[in-house]
């Protein structure tokens, strides 16, 4: 498997462990979290693996052209319209959510609106980059930040103030029904390989999952998931967590550098996530709004000799950011992070496999020598 | 026996260069035998030309074995177009008309030809010489250090008025042949008026105004040249600078030195991490201390907070024009070091360095934390071993102190992923600017651009 | 693409840049402008009914750090009849935004732990800039003398109290350190009660004396632990070393240095039987100080000797605690955490715990009698 894939992958992953995953996992706690986390880690794998065997067939394409070439277009352009929403939705999310984020523990003093302004001028240019670009600039990232992040989380593990005995309380959850919110909140986590979509121009030589590739993903998804639900239960306690807004950030400042340059890990973590986001943020947009440009043209929306289509689109974006930026209160944020997860991933996952096996079958129908 | 008449390209060319003194147009004669000379004194090599066309002359018994002889000469060259024929007769060369038959002879008189010392990238280990002002020179020191017939030189002349040769050296086996097209559409698109030497060559290759990293390299140390050309990379020469370029390359390069492969393991693996370390101390510490002192104190452990507050204590400015302030200052005693002649530049230092700093702190204009923080950057800019990008990351160093003046931490955090998108999508010649290398694994994805 | 998307680029960027001036700045506030709350004390109001008196120890930071001879602190106090309010008030009195950010101390009058907890602390962990790694303490005279008590041994730029609960300073068995998140975490838990150090001082000798603890119960009287019960609660629950130890046997004083302790335990709920809880003391240390000549041959004699002595003291801690009705331990989080849940779980066990056996096992094993015999 080539180790892009994994970026994108980790960057899903670990991008969600701080913002809302925890909270709704951790609603749940008294229900069923702990078997819906391991309901939804065998899924997840299951449609890892479909998803990328399945663009294995269609090497260089992108999801746009595979449907132009082998849907009819009143199903193609409905469906990539819906993934461009969905692909702006979990971008939208991610911003909003790491601003409520920075206004709370880094810069209470400063306005949302600057803080939204800050990420609109790199993210922008991100957006704008070439898919390629975007790819190595993500392995560069998570080369400096996961470090730091897997520092974080071993000192976590190791620290004295962990008080396994509440990690086993929420073990001990297990005999409860499987939690919907849940579960297709830890799929959502575990899905980012749904990122070929746009991503799968770049990999000409993708092959079906090898046995190794997949045994390494599914250890890496577990340790993430599982520490994402049990290490701030571990420091915050069982039955207090409920009402804490961001666990991942309390239980990060429960942990202590007793001898390091900066004594309080929050602020390490605060930085590695907020880069990491930015990252996450740019894959989501640069997909939705490829996904966007490829169904809408304007040819009338000119400017001299440029089209302005896509910066028409990103506009848009940044407009309807703001306004949500400003006027979501935490608790919206929750509830339409938690009706995305609940009924727009699994409609998503059914959208982007269903068109692509319909694909594959016309594809092999109509003309199999297509493509080399 | 009528006396013979020099060709009449001579004349016509005798017209091109008047009225300059130092054209020499000479008939040779001798028992009936002729032989004309036509050359630029100043630039031809006296002696040379004596021994080896004038003396022989006098010693051969007809027109046909001297004919033989100059044909059988070693810096003989054929006959080029008439525009040509200009140049390099004002480079130095000698033109001998024999009867019908005429000659072209290099015998160039270069007094620019001894090797530099390696000034500008100094090494422990590893050559202590550089390369030479003349391409010839320059050329026989890297063919000597890489003896392959795949390494191919191509010459070609620079369009501008100074004429000048350039000359491309790679390893045909191993140079990307797409690169190598696309770098000498570069060099024959180049149009400049005056192309002075290497650094005003790659000014010309980097495209575009507004560029923050130099997309090229200059060097002046064979041993880098030869590591290069040995991975696949072209070389540019040009006549007349002691500096070659090397294209592509991407910021690892820059990060390297040659050193790195003369040492064991440890030294070399600690030294990396030494020079990483610099360049993110030098790119990211200023804007850290605005982004602490300003906006989140608390990152800070208390002793330290609790110093860096006393030591602002008076100090009438906020910390970024504070910061500011003192980069200026530093970024004006780099350059004055660099331009003052050696007898005076260990006193700029002195006096700017230690007596500005103390004073600046005695007068409570900086904090003394400021004062710490300035002097390590400016000592981890000097860490990066390629000069052109320490220059580039003093001025990115600016352009994220103002993002995290504005935003602070968070600024700081999004601005340097901002510095990385712009290394990312930058291009030099085709190839990706910033990207991991690992070895072998550069099939994945593919290379076009979309 | 390269020439449509520098054009956007462009246009993009001088937009921003606009709007980028418009905006700066507003959260900028230097170092200096800044007064750092380095501890937080918390007393019940005289003045305003049901208020509190909030003490604020505030760092006044000096140019020199070493030239200081003097202690470098001030306090602020005032009533109000909350802590958000009474700190708001609070920010009138000072020329400085007070920043909650380096506060690492929060120190309680006992009087108010047998209070609703909730509207004193909520506070603390509500408000995002206070780190959850803040020292809880109780205060044995008032919060607002022990947070305004200045030890001779405090040089200027640090702060005594810090180090005592921060294990790079002194450690002992007999401080104990409760974090702001372990306090949360252990009063709003189930099968857990919170252990806070009481913090006393000495006036005329200038010292602080940290060597209690005592068991919070929600919306009941804390049950107070003695020195002896603190250091060995301490030494069980958090491994701590340099536990000292004296034994008195005929004529015999031995002193022990333990470095190393473990201890597990394991509730049992046979069938037929009494419930129990096995627990495993093991203990490695030296001999430091004896009255008479030892032999090394005879550690195994000592070791036994010891094991008896100590083995009353733990049953002592224990049995007092089970019949105060406290659980610092958090045994019942542990009866929890071995059954599958449902709802009754915490119930039954607070019906088996007044009853429940202690089996303590102990083991000391002496490595050497020191550095002679």
């Amino acid at each position: 498997m080539s180790r892009f894939l994994f970026y994108l992958i980790l960057v899903n992953m670990l991008t969600n462990m701080v913002s809302l995953t925890p909270r709704i996992l951790i609603a749940g706690n008294n229900s069923g979290t702990v078997l819906a986390l391991v309901l939804a880690l065998p899924v997840g794998m299951i449609l890892t693996y479909m998803i990328i065997s399945l663009f294995s067939r269609f090497p260089g394409q992108d999801l746009p052209e595979i449907l132009k070439l082998h849907v009819p277009k009143w199903i193609a352009t409905p469906v990539l319209l819906f993934l461009a929403l969905c692909w702006y939705l979990a971008g939208l999310s991610t911003l909003v959510i790491y601003t409520f984020i920075i206004f709370r523990f880094l810069t209470p003093e400063m306005s949302i609106y600057t803080i939204v302004l800050t990420f609109v001028f790199v993210v922008t240019y991100g957006i704008l980059m070439t898919t390629r670009n975007i790819l190595y600039m993500s392995e560069i990232v998570i080369l400096i930040v996961v470090p730091f992040i897997v520092f974080i989380q071993i000192k976590g593990y190791l620290s004295p103030s962990l008080k396994w005995d509440y990690v086993r309380i929420a073990v001990m959850h297990i005999n409860h029904l499987p939690d919907y919110a849940a579960f297709s909140t830890s799929l959502y986590i575990v899905i980012g390989v749904a990122n070929l979509i746009i991503f799968n121009r770049y990999f000409t030589k993708l092959k079906k999952p090898s046995r190794k590739g997949m045994v390494l993903l599914t250890v890496v998804c577990t340790f993430i998931l599982f520490t994402t639900y049990f290490l701030p239960i571990g420091f915050g306690g069982f039955d207090s967590l409920n009402n804490v807004l961001y666990p991942w950030i309390m239980t990060s400042d429960s942990i202590r550098m007793k001898f390091g340059v900066i004594e309080r890990i929050v602020f390490i973590f605060i930085g590695a996530y907020l880069a990491l986001s930015v990252i996450s943020m740019t894959i989501h947009w640069h997909v939705s709004i490829q996904l966007l440009s490829s169904i809408f043209h304007f040819k009338r929306l000119k400017w001299k000799s440029y089209n302005l289509t896509i910066p028409f689109f990103i506009v848009c974006f940044w407009i309807v950011a703001m306004f949500s930026a400003t006027r979501m209160t935490v608790d919206n944020l929750y509830k339409s992070v938690e009706i995305f997860d609940k009924y727009f991933l699994p409609i998503l996952l059914f959208l982007l496999i269903g068109s692509l096996l319909l694909a594959k079958k016309r594809g092999a129908s109509n003309c199999p020598e297509l493509k080399k | 026996m009528f006396e013979k008449k020099a060709p009449p390209l001579f004349d016509g060319l005798a017209e091109q260069f008047k009225p300059s003194d130092d054209m020499i147009q000479t008939p040779l004669h001798m028992n009936g035998q002729y032989a004309f000379l036509f050359y630029l004194k100043s630039v031809v090599d006296g002696n040379t030309l004596q021994q080896t066309v004038i003396k022989p002359f006098f010693e051969m018994s007809s027109e046909e074995s001297f004919t033989s002889y100059i044909q059988s000469l070693p810096n003989r060259i054929d006959m080029p177009n008439i525009d040509k024929l200009l140049i390099l007769l004002s480079a130095g060369f000698v033109l001998i008309a024999i009867g019908n038959h005429i000659f072209l002879l290099d015998i160039r008189l270069v007094s620019n030809k001894e090797v530099q010392d390696t000034l500008m990238e100094p090494t422990v280990h590893g050559p202590q010489k550089g390369l030479s002002e003349d391409i010839e020179v320059t050329i026989n020191l890297i063919r000597q250090r890489y003896h392959q017939p795949s390494l191919k030189v191509e010459t070609i002349l620079s369009d501008d008025e100074s004429n000048r040769a350039i000359a491309l050296l790679y390893d045909y086996d191993r140079v990307n042949p797409d690169m190598l097209k696309k770098v000498k559409e570069q060099l024959v698109e180049l149009d400049t008026p005056l192309l002075q030497s290497a650094g005003d060559l790659q000014h010309f290759l980097n495209k575009g105004t507004f560029t923050l990293f130099p997309s090229t390299l200059i060097t002046e140390r064979p041993d880098r040249i030869v590591y290069n050309l040995n991975n696949g990379k072209v070389i540019i020469v040009i006549d007349g600078s002691p500096d070659v370029i090397i294209v592509p390359v991407i910021f690892f390069d820059f990060m390297s030195s040659m050193e790195d492969n003369y040492h064991v393991f440890s030294v070399t693996a600690f030294t990396i991490l030494l020079r990483y370390t610099g360049l993110f101390v030098c790119i990211l510490l200023p804007s850290l201390y605005v982004a602490v002192t300003s906006y989140n104190p608390d990152i800070l452990r208390l002793e330290l907070a609790l110093t860096v507050a006393g030591g602002r204590i008076g100090v009438p400015y906020p910390s970024f024009i504070e910061v500011f302030f003192m980069l200026f200052f530093v970024e004006l005693l780099t350059e004055a070091s660099m331009r003052l002649p050696k007898a005076v530049n260990s006193t700029a230092t002195t006096v700017g360095g230690l007596i500005l700093g103390t004073a600046a702190t005695e007068a409570a204009l900086t904090s003394n934390i400021m004062v710490i923080v300035i002097s390590a950057v400016a000592i981890s800019t000097f860490v990066i071993p390629i000069n052109e990008m320490s220059f580039s990351i003093r001025v990115i160093r600016l352009m994220l102190l103002v993002y995290s003046a504005l935003f602070g931490m968070v600024g700081l955090l999004v601005g340097f992923i901002g510095l990385i998108m712009l290394l990312v999508s930058k291009e030099s010649l085709g190839v990706p600017y910033l990207r991991i290398p690992w070895i072998s694994k550069n099939e994945e994805l593919r290379m076009d651009k979309r | 693409m390269s020439g449509t998307q520098k054009m956007i680029k462009r246009f993009f960027s001088i937009l921003m840049l606009i709007a980028l001036l418009f905006q700066s700045g507003c959260a900028f506030k230097d170092i200096d402008k800044r007064i750092f709350v380095l501890g937080i004390g918390i007393d019940p109001s005289e003045t305003v009914e049901d208020g509190f008196r909030v003490t604020l120890k505030l760092a006044k930071p000096a140019g020199e750090v070493k030239a200081e001879a003097a202690q470098g602190f001030t306090h602020l106090a005032h009533d109000a009849e909350s802590i958000a309010e009474a700190i708001r008030d609070m920010e009138t009195h000072v020329d400085k935004k007070l920043e909650m950010g380096h506060n690492r101390s929060i120190v309680l009058n006992k009087e108010l732990l047998s209070k609703d907890m909730d509207t004193f602390m909520d506070y603390f962990t509500r408000r995002a800039d206070i780190q959850m790694i803040t020292y809880v303490a109780v205060a044995e005279k008032t919060a607002e003398e022990t947070v305004s008590f200045a030890p001779d041994t405090e040089p200027p730029a640090t702060i005594a109290l810090y180090n005592f609960f921060d294990n790079t300073g002194t450690e002992s068995p007999y401080v104990l350190t409760t974090f702001l998140f372990e306090f949360r975490r252990e009063v709003l838990s189930k099968g857990i009660n919170t252990v806070l150090p009481i913090i006393d001082f000495n006036e005329e000798q200038k010292h602080f004396i940290v060597n209690k603890s005592i068991v919070l119960k929600w919306g009941e009287e804390p049950v107070e632990l003695t020195q002896v019960q603190t250091k060995y609660f301490n030494s069980l629950i958090n491994n701590v070393s340099n536990f000292t130890y004296k034994i008195e046997e005929d004529n015999l004083h031995l002193v022990l240095h333990i470095d190393e302790v473990k201890m597990k335990y394991q509730i049992i709920l046979d069938e037929g039987e009494t419930p129990r809880i096995d627990m495993k003391i093991t203990k490695v240390g030296v001999i430091s100080e004896s009255t008479k000549r030892l032999n090394n041959s005879d550690l195994k004699k000592y070791d036994k000797i010891a094991a008896d002595d100590i083995k009353k003291k733990v049953m002592d801690l224990l049995t007092t605690l089970q019949e105060n009705n406290v659980d610092p331990f958090g045994f019942g989080l542990r009866y929890r955490a071995t059954r599958l849940s449902h709802k009754d779980t915490i119930d039954e066990w607070n019906r088996i715990y007044p009853e429940i056996e202690f089996n303590v096992t102990m083991d000391i094993n002496l490595k050497s009698t020191g550095a002679v015999e």
